[in-house]
């Protein structure tokens, strides 16, 4: 498979929430993952205190933390689009091969 | 005195882990155990499960098949295709997990308690409606070959992948756990219809379950998803006639450090004197930094950055097994040394301080085995395996700090004998040296 097919091919699934909205159960199933990945990381002593970490290191609070999958539940599929739209900007990204010597 | 004290009530308090205190077993299935380390302070559930359906059971010809088969097993049940079934994981944040060892296909289910119920009745589809569908099993075994294809450049899987067949020879432990080319290449899906059926099964079956879940709840989930399982349990692999191939076996490949696996015939799991040998082991080659071997070889030598030795205990033969990799020029050296440092510690056995450290360390880290809903199933699901009573974790510490300097020296002589080490070495070593040959 050439590389420039590949690369098309990406291009193409990582545009397609620029011009549309996430289906419902697409929302729904990357809503429950997010939220059921959060739970299981409060399982280990380990990555919570990565989690809570990583907040405060950037200006968050313990509240965000601890706010954070009621705030993912609450997201709606314009805004994914919204997000997506200004973020996934093909004229901003870069794109590298590393390919054999000829 | 008072801060002695308190440094001792410390450590007890910490010997017993917290999950154990609540551990019991669960009546469900006749002849499956079932433990259960209650704990409602997430809403989750781990379970972790082993069925004998282990690379050992690959029948000849068809190294892989154990390993194919797991990889399978969250591609498509039932109705579902392997999309379909990805996605009602997917909607409810589910991981299922397959790990095919030697022995055991262990299978981990981890979800939140709200979907617990549609987490077991996926598993269940999937463990007794299997589908094997040419796509995925095509995908699945591509993905198998292409890992063998690269692992084969690898020194570490080229020496260990090599120790395992010089060792056990044509026994079934000499195979590869994710099969080889040509097994993979030709296994059909009826043939993986047939192994489900008759390692997937509950005869043998072995189940650990930690977080928010009550026993009657557990029981009901373990009968609708095991439960239609057959019983029988396939026979288990004979004892292998003869193990080990003593002497350098050297494995010629491109690689910048060589990798060296080493080892000789372990202990099984039921052996009285495991313990023991667990401790010998440790201060051996198994304390990582801390070790003799470290010490020796990377300390005071540089020989090496990563020197190791471990008990393994599969259900059919045990073994100690080393690895150590390091550069070309010093392969040499290193082994004779790692011959030298284990023919002294057989003789000698450990110092006082040594023996202690060790007891303190295996009993003082042993909680942190426990630290969560799925390191605490694995572990339960671990000592399943072993065949070890529910009240193992009551009485481990107790059973460390009896062993006594006497037992370990025993054990010591007996599991490092350099005249017995197989060693397998991938990569290359110079030519036209002047040392002494390696094989005893």
């Amino acid at each position: 498979v050439p590389l420039e097919s590949v690369e098309h091919a990406m291009d193409d699934v990582i545009s397609t929430y620029t011009h549309r909205a996430p289906s419902t159960a697409e929302l729904a199933r990357a809503k429950a993952q997010l939220v059921a990945d959060a739970t299981f990381r409060r399982d280990s002593q380990f990555e919570m205190a990565t989690a809570y970490a990583q907040a405060l290191a950037v200006g968050l609070t313990a509240f965000d933390v601890q706010q954070w999958p009621a705030r993912i539940q609450a997201i709606k599929a314009r805004s994914v689009q919204d997000v997506a739209a200004d973020s996934l900007d093909r004229t901003q990204s870069v794109t590298a091969y590393l390919q054999s010597r000829p | 005195m008072n801060r002695r004290l308190v440094l001792l009530f410390c450590a007890l308090l910490f010997a017993i882990p917290a999950h154990a205190a609540k551990l019991k077993a669960v009546k469900a299935l006749d002849n499956v155990p079932v433990w259960l380390a209650e704990d409602h302070s997430l809403p989750m559930i781990a379970l972790t499960a082993s069925f004998p359906a282990g690379s050992a059971y690959d029948p000849p010809g068809k190294t892989g098949m154990a390993a194919l088969a797991a990889y399978l097993l969250n591609e498509g049940a039932g109705i579902m295709s392997a999309d379909a079934y990805q996605a009602a994981l997917a909607a409810k944040g589910i991981r299922l997990e397959m790990t095919p060892s030697r022995d055991w296909l262990t299978i981990t289910l981890i979800t939140v308690t709200a979907n617990a119920k549609e987490a077991f009745r996926l598993l269940g589809l999937a463990l007794a409606k299997p589908r094997f569908d040419p796509d995925a099993v095509t995908r699945v075994r591509l993905q198998l070959m292409q890992s063998y294809d690269r692992n084969r450049e690898n020194p570490d899987f080229v020496a260990e992948t090599g120790f395992y067949s010089i060792f056990f020879g044509p026994y079934t432990y000499g195979r590869p756990v994710e099969g080889d080319s040509r097994g993979l290449a030709s296994i059909s899906a009826q043939e993986l219809h047939g192994f489900a059926q008759t390692h997937w099964v509950r005869g043998d079956l072995r189940i650990a379950v930690a977080g928010d879940i009550t026993p009657s709840v557990l029981a009901g989930y373990v009968r609708s998803t095991f439960g239609s399982l057959p019983a029988v349990a396939p026979p288990l692999p004979a004892v292998p006639p003869r193990v080990g191939a003593p002497g350098l076996h050297t494995l010629p490949m491109i690689a910048p450090q060589p990798a060296v696996v080493f080892g000789q015939a372990g202990m099984l799991r039921s052996d009285r004197d495991y313990l023991a040998g667990m401790i010998a082991n440790y201060i051996l080659g198994g304390a990582g930094s801390g070790s003799r071997l470290t010490r020796e070889l990377r300390e005071q030598r540089g020989l090496t950055y990563d020197v190791t030795t471990d008990l393994v205990a599969y259900r059919r033969a045990g073994l100690v097994l080393g690895t150590v990799s390091t550069r070309r020029d010093g392969a040499r050296e290193t082994l004779t040394l790692v011959r030298e440092i284990m023919r002294k510690f057989a003789i000698n056995g450990p110092t006082e301080q040594e023996l202690a450290d060790a007891k303190l360390y295996l009993n003082g880290s042993f909680p942190l085995s426990f630290t969560s809903n799925a390191a605490t199933a694995a572990q339960l699901n671990t000592f399943q395996q072993y065949g070890l009573p529910l009240d193992y974790l009551d009485h481990r510490t107790a059973m460390i700090d009896a062993v006594t300097m006497a037992d370990v020296r025993r054990v010591a002589r007996r599991l490092f004998d350099p005249a017995r080490l197989t060693i397998v070495l991938a990569g290359s070593l110079p030519t036209g040296n002047t040392e002494p040959a390696d094989s005893p």
